[in-house]
């Protein structure tokens, strides 16, 4: 295995760069900025598995909601508990954790409903795995509402500490993003990106290729619980629908749009569809037509999948590059390969 | 005994309901292995074609609702899925996601995001007395429909030139048009199918509930969904069966669970979902056709 220069370290320069940029703008502006980076450390936990594994999920955002759950309950303080959360079991209420103690906690809590699950992924591949998440979703959705002793239920969770600033946002993005590039050069990301381009192939030189996926939901739980925790930080307050199809929705959009099949593209993909939000809500106020940021958001996502289905980074990484290393340059995976006029 | 009968048949007129939605996206399934998201936003579409339509003569109403429904199944397959047609599996779906999402925006900024009530479907709200069984004529009416159009289908898959082509492209898509099935024409056939049986079951859902809203369909998809896994992915049989099965499981969970756990009954079922993928990833009725060739 040639070494690669890391793309961790071209991307996280650019996520400071942002932050750097959104530092100098004003409050609102940084507000949204934050948002998305807190939605890029999601994205980036969907790619982990999504992208790593080429098995789909529409249920990532329900080990957010675990997250952000958990570590909202952990983390409002004890005086607002008992206005607030009067029917919460005796040890939770008094119970009162830093904030990022909280968010770790959310995200062991996401690993715990992953692991569950993970036996299920060993036995399903492709489109019933996609359902799959999808009726975990569906699960976490309905227990958000209706086991209102801890979530509220449709009032929604309220006097979480809001702690999640433009630069602490920025710093978890960088944190995952090298987390996720180191995991996906490993030898397990290997094995598993060679069981996506054929699973048969991958099982028969040796990858275990159940046990891998069941591993990769694992890690990507934890990963989007965290996110989700650090999202729940952000917004203060927040109720389950949230966590729900809207959010599904933007986040599997900003990663198809970036590409599915590279680390970059979770990152390129979320900073270009903030953007672009930005751009959209000033219109959609001034022809006062709501809907009109999704509409645009979805056609741009379907132009996407007919035209260059690998999306914006077609698959690619942005590395540095090294000039004595480019003659040991490897070919970038199958996928970036595919042309969007070959496809007649 | 009584309460027994009239339980059992609100459980066929809600197994009904969900047969007639999952077999709308079996039979996409079955010809071009797309699990259609969008197909809530054809329920969707039937709803406010009937609010839209407010006014005109009852039954005339549901059947231009239904001929809406169809065409615009008729415009997604032409619109949306031709493009992608080759794509895998994955793709198809993740397309099919992003049209639902889009049409619910579009209902949103056309309609706003608030339920428009609708009478349609209230001369249906009465209920009639059977030997001691009180059924609404609603239930009844959606029996008999639901059964006849399951019927019909059968006979049309089974029998017709029409089916038989249906079946060798749902069997092997390359070596069906090989031997001269026309895809575009097939595919057609398959989504205006679909859209009928959208059509129908949209009525129903509004009849049921009064009103519509953007996210009217996605509900209903989800159940759709859940018949078409367990029943085996692409199988007809297998649709109709775990649609009924569906409904028995509803209205039983509705009876049995604890008042407590009421709330949660949508969890349980989708616990049993989870819990047939794991025990048998090829649902109740696998399709042979589609075991893993290696």
């Amino acid at each position: 295995m040639p070494r690669q220069a890391p793309s961790a370290l071209p991307l996280a320069a650019i996520v400071v760069v942002v932050a750097l940029v959104a530092g100098s703008l004003s409050r609102s502006s940084q507000l949204d900025v934050t948002t998305g980076l807190v939605q890029m450390c999601i994205v980036i936990g969907l790619y982990s598995f999504v992208g790593v594994t080429g098995v789909f999920s529409f249920g990532h955002i329900g080990f957010a909601a675990v997250g952000a759950y958990v570590a909202g309950v952990l983390a409002v303080p004890v005086t607002q508990k008992e206005l607030l959360y009067a029917e919460l079991p005796g040890w939770l209420s008094n119970v009162e954790l830093d904030p990022l103690v909280a968010v770790l906690a959310g995200a062991l809590a996401a690993g715990v409903v992953a692991a569950l699950l993970a036996p299920a992924f060993g036995r399903v591949s492709g489109l019933s795995a996609a359902l799959a998440t999808f009726a975990m979703l569906v699960i976490v959705y309905v227990i958000a509402r209706n086991y209102e002793p801890l979530t509220r239920g449709t009032k929604g969770m309220l006097g979480v500490p809001r702690e999640t600033t433009l630069w602490v946002a920025a710093v978890w993005a960088i944190v995952f993003v090298v987390v996720v590039d180191l995991y996906q050069n490993s030898r397990i990301g290997l094995q598993l990106r060679a069981a996506r381009e054929d699973d048969v192939a991958a099982g028969a030189m040796g990858a275990r290729v159940g046990v891998l996926r069941g591993g990769a939901l694992i890690l990507s739980g934890l990963l989007v619980g965290l996110a989700g925790g650090v999202y729940g930080q952000l917004l203060g307050s927040f109720n389950p629908d949230v966590f729900y199809l809207d959010l599904t929705f933007l986040t599997l959009a900003m990663l198809v749009v970036g590409g599915i099949n590279s680390l970059t593209g979770a990152v390129i993909g979320t900073l270009v569809l903030t953007f672009l939000a930005q751009w959209l809500r000033d219109l959609e106020g001034a022809l006062d037509r709501p809907g009109l940021t999704e509409v645009c958001f979805a056609i741009l996502m379907f132009a996407i999948l007919v035209l260059r289905p690998s999306g914006i980074t077609g698959g690619r990484e942005l590395r540095l590059r090294l000039p004595r290393r480019r003659r040991r340059q490897e070919t970038p995976p199958p996928v970036a390969e595919v042309r969007p006029n070959s496809r007649t | 005994m009584e309460d027994a009968i009239q339980l059992l048949v609100d459980a066929v007129s809600v197994g009904a309901q969900y047969a007639l939605l999952a077999l709308g996206i079996a039979l996409l399934f079955g010809i071009m292995n797309l699990i259609n998201f969008a197909y809530g936003e054809l329920l969707m579409i039937g709803g406010y074609a009937l609010v839209v339509l407010a006014g005109m003569w009852a039954p005339l109403m549901v059947l231009v609702s239904i001929a809406i429904v169809v065409v615009a199944a008729l415009l997604m397959d032409r619109i949306a899925f031709k493009p992608v047609r080759r794509a895998d599996a994955t793709t198809l779906l993740v397309t099919s996601f992003a049209l639902s999402y889009l049409l619910q925006n579009v209902a949103i900024m056309i309609f706003g995001s608030l339920p428009e009530t609708t009478g349609a479907g209230s001369g249906l709200a009465r209920s009639i007395d059977i030997a001691g069984v009180v059924v609404s004529r609603l239930d009844l009416v959606l029996i008999a429909v639901a059964g006849a159009l399951i019927v019909a289908l059968v006979l049309i898959v089974k029998r017709t030139a029409l089916g038989i082509q249906m079946r060798a492209a749902a069997e092997d898509f390359e070596m069906a048009r090989l031997i001269g099935v026309n895809a575009d024409r097939i595919i057609a056939v398959g989504f205006a199918m679909s859209g009928l049986l959208a059509g129908v079951a949209g009525y129903f859902l509004v009849a049921q509930t009064g009103s519509v809203s953007p996210t009217f369909g996605v509900s209903a998809v989800l159940i759709a969904f859940i018949a078409t896994i367990v029943g085996g992915l692409g199988s007809l049989r297998g649709a109709v069966l775990a649609g009924f099965a569906l409904g028995f499981i509803t209205i039983a969970f509705q009876e049995l669970l604890p008042a407590g756990l009421v709330p949660y009954r949508d969890a349980f079922v989708f616990a049993v979902v989870l819990l047939t993928l794991v025990l048998r990833p090829q649902g109740l009725i696998p399709q042979t056709a589609r075991a893993a060739r290696v």
